[in-house]
């Protein structure tokens, strides 16, 4: 059935427009990215929609320092571009090549990801480690902010429009590893765990790690990336950091998983991508 | 307000609201052949490509496909001359109560678009959201593998 | 062994080019002028009586024609169970009712000129509830002091209600305790099984309207076209000949459409409006509102003797019936009647069940109808017990199983709610199909080996099955066919085809008879006003009874036909005649006529008039299709995470009659029966309210969940089934969960014994080894 509360669609020809309708509208505008949160939703107080697809939105380019990924630009589009295919030796495809179903890959976008950190916050929880920066449009300029940023703002989405999402270009020191937990294939991840390292020699010199679960937004877990900073890799530290993870990092309690188990899981995927890094960077 | 596609190769104009679901007009217009079940776009019983890309239509904003083309399962073949992926369904046990089937086949479809050999984890994959409660997948995968090698020998995207 | 044109041969489906294409051709793919729209409100309580119920302003809301209640419908007591008359279930149910027994129970229906403002309409319905105290555990439901759920004078067939006991049996043949006492190896052990339903992809969907002499034309995607027509008679006090009931395509059933939803309400709407009514349900609807596989927890104590054969087996099964009792007896009646004959060397069997009532959704029927849950349980405790005797899984069951020229003591003792049929078990390969499916899966490599990779570990493990063939002297089913003067053959018959290619099987049964081919017979099934009866497709019974149907009237017609050919070949005896290739040929001359002279012959020339004949089949027997399972998988120590690698599925279903369509019914058993195994369950809030009413939080498997799935079909011959054929429908949905069980132990030597096997407690069963 129809949204009901639905009572303007707009489709402006420039971001500033956008952001002056959202504006207007005091949080009673949504922007459509694949549609698929606002259909699901069903939020009645949403009153207008706001289509960017005059704008464009749509691009993955690169330069010397970053990529730069539309916020617009679908999870399989994002998934089969050449860029991202080559980008950290594939590790960032292929932890998310399987998420969801092909009908929704083919939907959900990336900007719609991140703002909504769910249902699929596989793609925001592998952002964060990649320690992606959003760029925002407020009407006027381009912000640029962390995603940690980005969320601790509170998201600012009633006044400023997602544009961009930038990924820096990690040199051949880094590496990247994802685990997700899943009750069947296509399904929503119950809990996701990545992590980027920079090695030297063996060491970790830098550590990034984002988790996140169904309904619990995903967030960075600093102190396990302090906790990593200096030790080697190898079956010892992942050994320990199994047990750091799993008494450390906060996870949801829901029906479809105890808290426990969470934790237990995200011990397992902290170690399980820690000894796939063994022997690398060495 | 007004939207207009192109649907099964034929122009149309509909005057939709703006919070129009794509499933509920394709279906109110007697595209009956987009199935509808969840409205959350996990069974794919409704699906459509646009674009030639499948999606779910029941979480697609009429809206937000303005001027796009929309091929539904009648748009590949009709029943005297069924499209290669429609023959291989029917003829190799891929289809059982129907329901889902003409999702599975525009997902079959587009897959088959981008890539005329597929392998087994790659058919998996592209109808990974077209559910199925009947069947249990096996033969509609044996059928696509089918319908490609058609295709294949066929040319020009196995149309005679 | 004859060789058959039409028999054994994969014949297209006869409307998969229509389905491929997308023809209209499901209950929702019509839309009539003027048609008015249902939308249902729902208990948000389990256990409640509707103190105020105020529709007023719902009524005033633009569009809106009527709002139902149990304040302006009939309260008539029934069961919505779609059985045979008269019913097994108990009649506890009305249309509408002031008492609230489970979060989805239904409070009032909106009736519309649209489903926008039939939803608008709902918002405006005011209620005030006496809430009342709710049973939510099985466990809790008899004991004293419990609320009562059935408390309503007017109940009748429930065994007793002031203790929430639906239903009860207990059955006892030779001396349980003796035997058990008597045997050196005795496993005891419980096992429990979970809320699930089978959600066909497309859900209930009812469209009713007035034909042209004022009378209710209900097009409804259901199993039971004939029950559908006696319970909607019944509910709305009208006579079986005011209602005509249809069925087009079915988008899948799987036991949850042999039930009455929706027709009632909208027949009744139709009726008070004269407007076509339709009413469908959401998923979430379908979920919590219509009818789930009875959650069950089963006690097993069998004992063996040295010699490693059976010498008793007590089955106990406390089953969930939820809110109301449908098939809450047959079910519970088929776990033991469709799981013990198996091992008929048992001189003491014990089967007893209480099916209670809680305030939580309402069971039914599922593909299976309980045998799943017993096998569950069984076929672990078999596994347990084979391990205790030294003698291992196959050679165990090898040893203990039925064989042809057995019976057992249960077919007789225990049937559908009452007394079953004796009968003698003709066509069985089970040595075969285990030693075949053996053989596919490597399990003289695999077994025991705990084959390791990093954390995770492959297992084997196996599960030795049977169903039935229908319900013995209960079912029935008829058919008449009737000729064209081209040579072609209507077939109109009850047989209520949900996607499973029934009338694809029942037009090849027809087509060998007549000597056509399966494209000569035109196939029209479940329309009240045409067709014959049939009690509707459950039970595995559709071949077996719908089809015999068919055969026995194509019998008829062959004689009719044959009848014709002497009288115009100028032949003495009318046996004397074969039919092939569309002729009529004359042994003993040789002469032949098409089928379309004698057509031609009948219809215009002389002695004129119609070939055509009828024919029922109710069946004294219900012989079991065999099957036994086979399942790899690898388990993955450190998170729980079980993950199938390949099925095998040996089955005896006697001959198959289309060997494609066998293997879809082999594969999709499967795949619902691993749903059932691992990912599929519904969770309840502490009201009882389903937390998981919807497909993304509702797990069922998708093409990337599918392990390698191996159909094996062994052919056997059954003499009393049609060309040989018995069911193949059910039986296959029944492995998945003991074998992947057994294939776990296999692996890492633990068992959780509650279903699904999700990771949380595999690991958590590691965890405590």
């Amino acid at each position: 059935m129809r949204l009901t509360s639905i009572e303007q669609c707009f489709k402006p020809e420039t971001l500033s427009e956008a952001v002056t309708i959202i504006r207007d509208y005091k949080g009673k505008a949504a922007i459509v990215g694949g549609g698929l949160n606002i259909t699901t939703e069903r939020d009645e107080s949403i009153k207008a929609l706001v289509y960017l697809d005059k704008i464009g939105l749509k691009h993955i380019t690169e330069d010397e320092d970053e990529i730069r990924v539309g916020s617009r630009v679908s999870v399989n589009e994002f998934i089969n571009s050449p860029i991202i295919e080559d980008y950290l030796n594939g590790s960032v495809c292929d932890a998310i090549r399987e998420i969801s179903s092909e009908l929704l890959r083919n939907q959900m976008t990336i900007g719609g990801s991140l703002v909504k950190g769910r249902p699929f916050s596989d793609i925001a929880t592998m952002f964060l480690a990649l320690r992606a920066v959003v760029i925002m449009f407020d009407g006027e300029k381009d912000i640029r902010m962390s995603l940690d940023e980005f969320y601790d703002s509170g998201q600012l989405l009633n006044d400023m429009i997602i544009k961009e999402v930038c990924l820096r270009k990690y040199d051949s020191s880094h590496h990247f590893g994802m685990e997700r937990f899943t009750r069947t294939a296509t399904d929503i991840p119950l809990l996701n765990l990545a992590i980027l390292l920079k090695l030297d020699n063996g060491l970790i010199e830098d550590a990034s790690i984002a988790s996140g679960s169904l309904k619990s937004p995903t967030s960075r877990f600093e102190k396990g990336e302090s906790y990593l900073k200096g030790k080697k890799v190898g079956r010892e530290t992942a050994d320990d950091f199994f047990s750091y993870v799993r008494d450390n990092l906060n996870t949801l309690n829901d029906y479809r998983l105890s808290s426990e188990y969470r934790k237990e899981l995200a011990g397992v995927f902290a170690r399980r991508i820690l000894l796939g890094f063994t022997g690398v960077g060495e | 307000m007004k939207v207009t596609y192109i649907i099964n190769g034929k122009k149309q104009e509909f005057d939709i609201s703006p919070g129009e679901i794509l499933l509920d007009l394709l279906r109110d217009n007697g595209y009956m052949e987009v199935k509808g079940d969840c409205y959350e776009g996990t069974c794919g019983a409704c699906t459509v490509l646009i674009n030639n890309v499948p999606y779910a239509s029941c979480t697609t904003l009429a809206a937000g496909v303005d001027e796009a083309e929309i091929t539904t399962v009648k748009g590949l073949g009709d029943i005297n001359n069924p499209h290669p992926v429609q023959q291989a369904f029917a003829k190799f046990g891929a289809v059982q109560c129907g329901y889902c089937t003409p999702g599975e086949i525009l997902s079959a479809y587009a897959l088959l678009l981008k890539d005329p050999d597929p392998g087994e984890e790659d058919i998996k994959r592209a109808l990974d959201g077209n559910l199925c409660r009947c069947s249990g997948y096996m033969q509609q995968i044996e059928a696509v593998k089918i319908a490609a090698k058609m295709m294949r020998e066929a040319g020009d995207n196995g149309r005679v | 062994m004859a060789e058959y044109k039409s028999i054994g041969i994969n014949t297209e489906k006869r409307d998969a080019m229509s389905l491929v294409t997308g023809q209209p051709v499901f209950t929702d793919d019509i839309a009539l002028k003027d048609m008015l729209h249902i939308k249902m409100m729902h208990s948000p309580y389990p256990h409640a009586t509707i103190e105020e119920i105020n529709t007023e302003k719902a009524e005033g809301y633009p569009g809106v024609l009527m709002v139902l209640t149990y304040k302006n419908t009939p309260r008539v007591i029934h069961t919505t169970a779609g059985q045979g008359w008269p019913e097994p279930s108990p009649y506890d149910t009305y249309m509408f009712n002031q008492k609230m027994r489970f979060v989805g129970d239904r409070v009032a229906a909106v009736v519309a000129e649209s489903e926008e403002a039939a939803c608008e309409a709902l918002k405006l319905i005011e209620v005030k509830y006496n809430i009342l105290q709710a049973v939510l555990d099985p466990h809790d439901s008899m004991r004293d002091g419990v609320p009562v759920i059935h408390d309503e004078p007017e109940i009748k067939g429930a065994y007793d209600p002031q203790h929430n006991l639906a239903a009860n049996i207990d059955i006892e043949i030779g001396d349980i305790n003796e035997e058990l006492k008597k045997s050196a190896y005795v496993i005891e052990d419980t096992i429990r099984t979970q809320y699930v339903q089978l959600t066909p992809i497309e859900p209930h969907v009812t469209i009713s309207y007035l034909d042209e002499y004022g009378r209710i034309v209900i097009r409804t995607s259901t199993q039971v076209p004939f029950h559908v027509r006696r319970i909607v008679a019944q509910v709305l006090d009208i006579p079986v000949r005011n209602i005509r009931v249809i069925k087009p395509r079915t988008g899948g059933g799987f036991g949850t459409k042999q039930e009455i939803i929706l027709e009632d309400i909208c027949a009744y709407a139709t009726l008070k409006t004269g407007r076509p009514v339709r009413a469908i349900y959401t998923r979430e609807e379908e979920l919590m509102s219509t009818r789930t596989r009875h959650p069950m927890e089963i006690s097993l104590k069998i004992g063996a003797g040295e010699d490693g054969l059976i010498n008793a087996i007590s089955m106990h099964i406390l089953s969930n019936t939820g809110a109301y009792g449908a098939h809450g007896l047959t079910v519970a009646s088929n776990s033991g009647s469709k799981s013990l004959p198996l091992y008929n060397k048992a001189k003491a069997v014990q089967f007893r069940a209480n099916i209670v009532y809680t305030n939580l959704p309402v069971a039914g029927a599922n593909r299976g109808y309980g045998a799943p849950q017993a096998y569950a349980a069984l076929e672990q405790v078999i596994d347990e017990l084979a391990y205790k005797t030294g003698i291992g899984p196959l050679e165990f069951r090898k040893k203990n199983h039925i064989r042809t020229g057995e019976t057992s003591p249960i077919f007789k003792a225990l049937g559908e709610g009452k007394e079953g049929v004796e009968q003698y078990i003709q066509s069985c390969a089970l040595d075969e199909l285990i030693d075949r499916g053996a053989q596919e899966i490597g399990w003289y490599e695999k077994f025991g080996k705990h084959i390791r990779n990093g954390s995770k570990v492959r297992g084997v493990g196996m599960a030795m099955l049977m169903q039935g063939s229908a319900i013995p002297m209960v079912d029935m089913g008829a058919a008449t066919i009737k000729m064209n003067e081209d040579g072609s053959f209507n077939l109109m018959y009850g047989g209520t085809d949900l996607g499973t290619g029934l009338d694809t099987v029942s037009s090849q049964i027809v087509a060998e008879t007549l000597g056509v081919k399966p494209e000569d017979i035109i196939v029209y099934a479940s329309d009240t006003d045409i067709t014959p009866f049939d009690v509707g497709a459950y039970a595995s019974s559709g071949l077996y009874i719908s089809g015999s149907a068919a055969l026995k009237a194509a019998m008829a017609v062959r004689d009719q036909i044959f009848e014709v050919a002497k009288e115009l070949l100028g032949e003495v005896d009318d046996k004397n005649f074969i039919l092939e290739d569309g002729r009529v040929i004359s042994k003993a001359s040789g002469k032949s006529l098409s089928l379309s002279e004698i057509a031609h012959h009948t219809l215009y020339v002389s002695n004129q008039h119609q070939i055509i004949a009828s024919a029922s089949m109710v069946s004294p027997y219900s012989p079991p299709p065999f099957a036994v399972h086979f399942a790899e998988i690898e388990v993955d120590g450190e998170t729980g995470v079980i993950k199938p690698i390949k099925y095998v599925a040996a089955m005896d279903c006697g001959k198959p009659i289309n060997p494609e369509l066998v293997k879809g019914q082999i594969i999709g058993a499967v795949s619902e029966g691993l749903g059932y195994a691992l990912t599929e369950e519904y969770v309840f809030d502490e009201n009882g309210k389903m937390l998981n009413g919807n497909l993304t939080d509702y797990k069922i498997f998708s093409t990337r969940d599918m392990p390698e799935v191996v159909p094996i079909i062994v052919e056997t011959y059954e003499p009393t089934g049609p060309y040989g054929a018995k069911s193949a429908a059910e039986i296959n949905i029944n492995g998945p969960a003991p074998a992947i069980a057994n294939a776990l132990y296999d692996a890492i030597g633990i068992r959780v014994k509650d279903f699904p096997l999700t990771p949380e407690k595999v690991l958590r069963e590691i965890k405590n080894k």
